[in-house]
Order: C-alpha cells, then structure tokens, then sequence
C-alpha cells in the first residue's frame, strides 16, 4: 500500500547524480547538501519523470538553468538538453550516457529512461515551417542538411492491476533552429509544479501565466495567498502599454501592481500557483527560502503543510538555509512521520534523515547539518 | 587525522578526563580559525561539532545552552569530549556527534560513554545506557552500524572501538567523587580530614542542616560536600571543575597516576589507543 505519490524514488543516471535512492519518502521533502551536490537536479530529475513522453517538456526543463536564455542565449537548446543526460559514463558512439529513473508509490510511472544521440540530417518540415512562422526571413526551401540531437524517451507504467505499459517517444532537436513545436505537457504526465528559486524576480511574465489558469484555480490561489495576508481581497490581470501585470486589492494598500510588493509576496503567488497546478502530484521547490524572510519562514512552512495535506500533494524542496530547516522541522511536530530530510554528501549518497534525528542535531544540539 | 569521541555527563568529569589527557601529553585546542595562532586551531574535520544556535533553541529555553565539546590534539589524534549535561542525555550527545562527522565523512576510530553509577549498580546503569542506545539506533541506520558493547568495558565488535565506564571502576556504586575523595587523602591530607570533619559536625548537630539542604542525616551527597568545602578553601567561589583543572587532583605524569586511578586509565588507554 502507497503511502505518497512517491514512496522511493531512484535516480540510476541524470546530470551529475547516479545510483542515488531516495527512500521512505514524506510527504514534505526537504534536500540539503553543499554547492554542486545535486540538489537541483534531482528536482529536475523528478520533473522529467513526471512527464515522459514529452521530450519537448525535457527540453524546457534543460532550459529552465540556462536564466539568461531570453537575453543572452550563451546556450543553445540542444546544449542545455544534452547536459540533463551524464556525461561521464558516455555511450559507445561518444553520446552522452543514458538517463535511468524509477520510482515506487502510488504514481502510475514505475520506470524512465532516456537515450540520446547526434544526427545530422534534414529537419521535418513542419519544424522549419513552425521556425519560419517564428523568424521573419527565414526561408524553410533554403534549409540544407543540419546538425541536431535526437531524443528516444521509454517509460514503463502501472495502472491499478493492469500489466505494465509501456511507451516510446523519439524525438529530434535541430541546432539554430531554437523554437520547439508541439505541446510541452503530454495528456498523460503526472501533475508537477516547479517553483525556481530565483523566478519570482520576473514577476511581471507571471501576470501572462496566471491570466490563462481557470477562473477556479485563480480563486484558490487568492485563497492561499490570503492564508498568507489576509489583508489581500483580489489578484487580477491589469493591462498598461499593452502588457499585462497582476494587481493585488489590498485592504491597507488599495489597488497595488505586484512589482510594488516585495519578494515575499511574489513569492507566495508563485508557490501558490504551484500548489494550484501540482493538485495530487508533486511540487518541487527550489531554494525554498528565497525572498522570504526569516522570521516569516515558519508561518509558510506551515502554510505549505496544510496546503499539501489538503491538495494531496508531495513536496521535494531544497535549501542552503538552517533557518529553513528549522522552520520545516517546527512546523512539522504534529506529523513527524510527513517530514523527512535528504543530505546529498556526493559520491551518489542520500542520508536519510528522520525527524527525531534532525531534531536531536538542530533542536537540542544546535549543530551544522547542511 | 583520527578522531575519538568520548561523551561525559558532568563538568567536573570533563575536567577530570581533560587532566589525564594532558597527563599524556594532549593539548586542548580552544581557538575557531585564528590566523595568528594556527596550532592552537581546533581541527577543521571536527569543527563542526560546534553548536551553530548560541544559545540553542534547547527545548525552547534559551538559558539551556548548547554545550560545547572540547577538542584535545596529540599528533594525529584528536579526542572530541562531549559534555551533555546529564545521563539521560548520553546517547542524544554522542548519537549527534557521530551523525555530524558522518555528514563530512569522517569516521570515528572509537566511541565511549563515561557515567556514574551514582546510587544505582553499574550493570543497571549500563544496562539503561544500551536500552536507550538501541532504540536509538531502531530508526537510525548510521547508529546501527555501532552496536553496543556486550558489557562494560572496551569493545571491538562493530565498525569501530566501542567503550562503556561507569564510575568509579565498572564494579561499585559511586562517582567520580569516589576517586577524588581517594585522591584528596593522599594530595589534601589535612584538608581533606578537616572538610571531612566539618561535614560530619554539621550532620550531626540538630538543625545544622536546614530543611531544603540536599546533605541529609543519612549520608547521602556527603562525599560531595567534602569536596565542595575543600574547593571552597582551594578556590573560594569556585567549581569543583575549577578546581580539578587547577589543582593537584591529577598527577602532571601518568607514571605517578594512583592505583584508585587504574580503572578508568585503563579504559581510556584502551579505547583512546594511549
């Protein structure tokens, strides 16, 4: 019997990570370790596990480090996507090696794995023709034979008591040719949210993102911020020189753009939204501290605990913050079995720490835990 | 570097302990980073067993302060004594420490409790220590590679060097009162007689001891308050712990250690590797 969408949870290979096992999971995740140890990428690694049969939601994920990719695209595409993939062990042909996740719960996909190769030919014409839609000039007739990246995606799932099924996706990637057709999310993805540690920042592409939820999500999103200030009566979408921003109707303030705000706030409506969004599934929140003051961790940590229960949802978060690691263990007391941290020590170790462990070292020891 | 951790319940066997270390010729390091004194550095691999809260969130009282080990240095070795303010906290102590150094990789050569039998027999005393080591280790899979020795002592059966002593001598009911009171008969003759004859005036005149003293009629806490009226002349206002780390409780060499002393030496040697 599954306790949580996830019980364990195996990253084989993905980036740096390999043969790492994240048992006996909670239904609050936190993940600690030093720089460099792979925090992110097991969140990143549990996204792609949610959605293995769209390569084009990969290429997001792969994306989503590469920040400056709208300004200043130092990366390409097909770049940041052949890094998801580990390139220590490398296959035979000199491709980066194959992804391997699993994991064991009450989320039907049971297996993923990933391959990944270079080719060199011609792109499908509706890619050039979706390109050429994209980029004015660009004439599809002209194309030649280009480089790319071709993606074989294999998952394996269980329904209820049925025999296992499973799915094959390939896909190719074309170099230069950076906008990617097709729908990000399959029809068949396990519900996911990622949170970013530093998104909150471009608040005012988030007004574009809440404008197309449904009216009824909005509404509990309002609602959960108001756990957060009750002194907020509505969010909505305001236009100015064409573009969209949110504003917020506040019982002190008045009518208030977002941006006015500080991080905090923007903050909790992006976690808000993936709460929303992440309803029984997983919401993966990275750098869970960022922008939000110290003294107000614990209140959101709570906040978070409730919501979690009430939407059913797993939450894996990392952080580099002993305040944060207090405030979850605090808000944690009256569910300890829910809460559980992860030290991520290299050498593809998980420590597993329980919440009578972690309060003995933070509680009564006061000690250094990251 | 090798690391040994030792926990004690008191301040005044962590004083004691701290001289027969020095005996052998570790010195404490007591400075965090100090670029102007390097050697007197507490190891790096070990610093982390340095409370982060001062004072620590301890039970939410804020004058329950972290406890801070003290590092002793000898070559290569490094003996962490971790002080956890009472029995009933042994095991959270030296549980903590070991995760802590697990965290970094660093593994300890041996790991040990020191404890009084106080008014108990030491075989319960121990028996209590593994009752409350086991169940710790129920949902620990790090402290379940340390299974507890099979009787006082130093054991060598798990990943590492694993020793119980419970004062005096693994064998009698007692403190480390117990081996300084020997000990004062010998450094503190006179002393010792006339605190000693003091306490035994006050317990045997009517009302001398008043009604919330914790020195009764019967004897109990008596060797203690010997002790306290000898500090009280060595060092008037000072602890006890002071007063060991100061006086004459411990010969400088472990050549001169007394044989009441042999118990304990012998645990340590053992255990420490000295």
């Amino acid at each position: 019997m599954s306790t949580y969408h996830l019980d364990s949870f195996t990253i084989g290979a993905f980036r740096g990570l390999e043969n790492t096992t994240f048992e006996r999971l909670g239904r609050f995740n936190l993940l600690i370790g030093g720089n460099n140890s792979g925090k992110t990428s097991v969140l990143e690694a549990l996204q792609a596990f949610c959605n293995p049969e769209s390569p084009v939601d990969w290429v997001r994920i792969a994306n989503a480090r590469n920040s400056n990719a709208r300004v200043f695209p130092a990366y390409s595409l097909n770049d940041c996507l052949a890094w998801l993939f580990p390139h220590v062990k490398q296959a035979e042909n000199g491709s980066p090696g194959s992804i391997h996740l699993s994991g064991i719960g009450a989320c039907s996909i049971q297996q993923v794995e990933a391959s990944i190769q270079s080719v060199f030919g011609m792109p499908d014409k509706e890619d050039l023709e979706y390109f050429a839609r994209r980029m004015p000039g660009f004439n599809p007739e002209t194309s030649g034979n280009v480089e790319g990246l071709e993606i074989k995606l294999d998952s394996v799932r269980l329904q209820g008591d049925s025999p296992a099924a499973s799915a094959s996706v390939t896909r190719r990637f074309w170099q230069d040719i950076p906008f990617v057709r097709g729908r990000g999310i399959s029809s068949n993805a396990f519900p996911v949210a990622a949170v970013l540690g530093f998104e909150y920042r471009f608040a005012e592409l988030y007004a574009d993102s809440y404008s197309r939820l449904k009216a009824d999500q909005q509404q509990e999103i309002l609602n959960l911020a108001q756990m957060f200030d009750s002194g907020i009566v509505s969010v909505s979408v305001a236009s100015k020189n064409r573009r969209p921003y949110l504003k917020i109707e506040h019982k002190d303030l008045g009518e208030v753009p977002l941006m006015v705000f500080g991080d905090g706030m923007k903050r909790v409506l992006f976690i808000a939204t993936g709460l929303v969004t992440a309803k029984e599934g997983l919401l993966l929140l990275d750098e869970i501290e960022s922008g939000i003051h110290a003294f107000v961790l614990p209140e959101i940590m709570k906040w978070l605990f409730r919501a979690a229960r009430e939407y059913n949802i797993q939450i894996f978060a990392t952080t580099h913050s002993l305040e944060a690691v207090d405030a979850v263990l605090l808000s944690a007391k009256e569910t300890p079995d829910e809460f559980v941290t992860y030290r991520l020590a290299g050498e593809h170790i998980a420590k597993r720490l329980n919440f009578n462990l972690l309060t003995d070292l933070r509680v009564h020891g006061g000690l250094e835990i990251r | 570097m090798r690391v040994d951790l030792l926990a004690v319940e008191g301040a005044h066997d962590l004083a004691f302990v701290q001289r027969i270390l020095k005996a052998f010729g570790f010195k404490q390091r007591r400075l965090l980073e100090s670029p102007e004194n390097p050697s007197e550095n507490i190891p790096r691999d070990v610093q982390r067993l340095i409370a982060r809260n001062f004072p620590t969130n301890k039970e939410g009282d804020i004058h329950k302060r972290a406890d801070v080990p003290s590092f002793h240095v000898k070559e290569e070795q490094c003996v962490v004594l971790i002080l956890t303010g009472g029995d009933s906290k042994l095991v959270n102590g030296l549980s903590s420490a070991i995760q802590t150094l697990d965290n970094t990789g660093v593994r300890p050569s041996s790991i040990g409790f020191m404890l009084d039998a106080d008014c108990m027999a030491p075989e319960d005393q121990f028996e209590k220590l593994k009752t409350e080591w086991t169940a710790k280790s129920n949902d620990n899979e790090l402290l379940k590679k340390y299974p507890f020795p099979s009787g006082v002592g130093v054991n060598a059966t798990g990943i590492c060097t694993f020793g119980v002593f419970v004062m005096p001598d693994n064998q009698h009911t007692g403190t480390l009162e117990s081996i300084l009171l020997e000990q004062a008969k010998t450094v503190y003759p006179v002393l010792h007689d006339k605190a000693d004859a003091f306490i035994q005036t006050v317990k045997t005149t009517g009302d001398a001891i008043p009604p919330k003293s914790e020195l009764t009629a019967t004897g109990k806490n008596e060797g203690k308050a010997v002790l306290h009226a000898m500090t009280s002349v060595l060092k008037p206002g000072k602890t006890l712990q002071t007063s060991i780390a100061d006086h004459d409780w411990v010969p400088k060499k472990p050549d001169n250690f007394p044989t009441h002393f042999a118990p304990l030496v012998t645990y340590l040697k053992q255990l420490l590797g000295l």
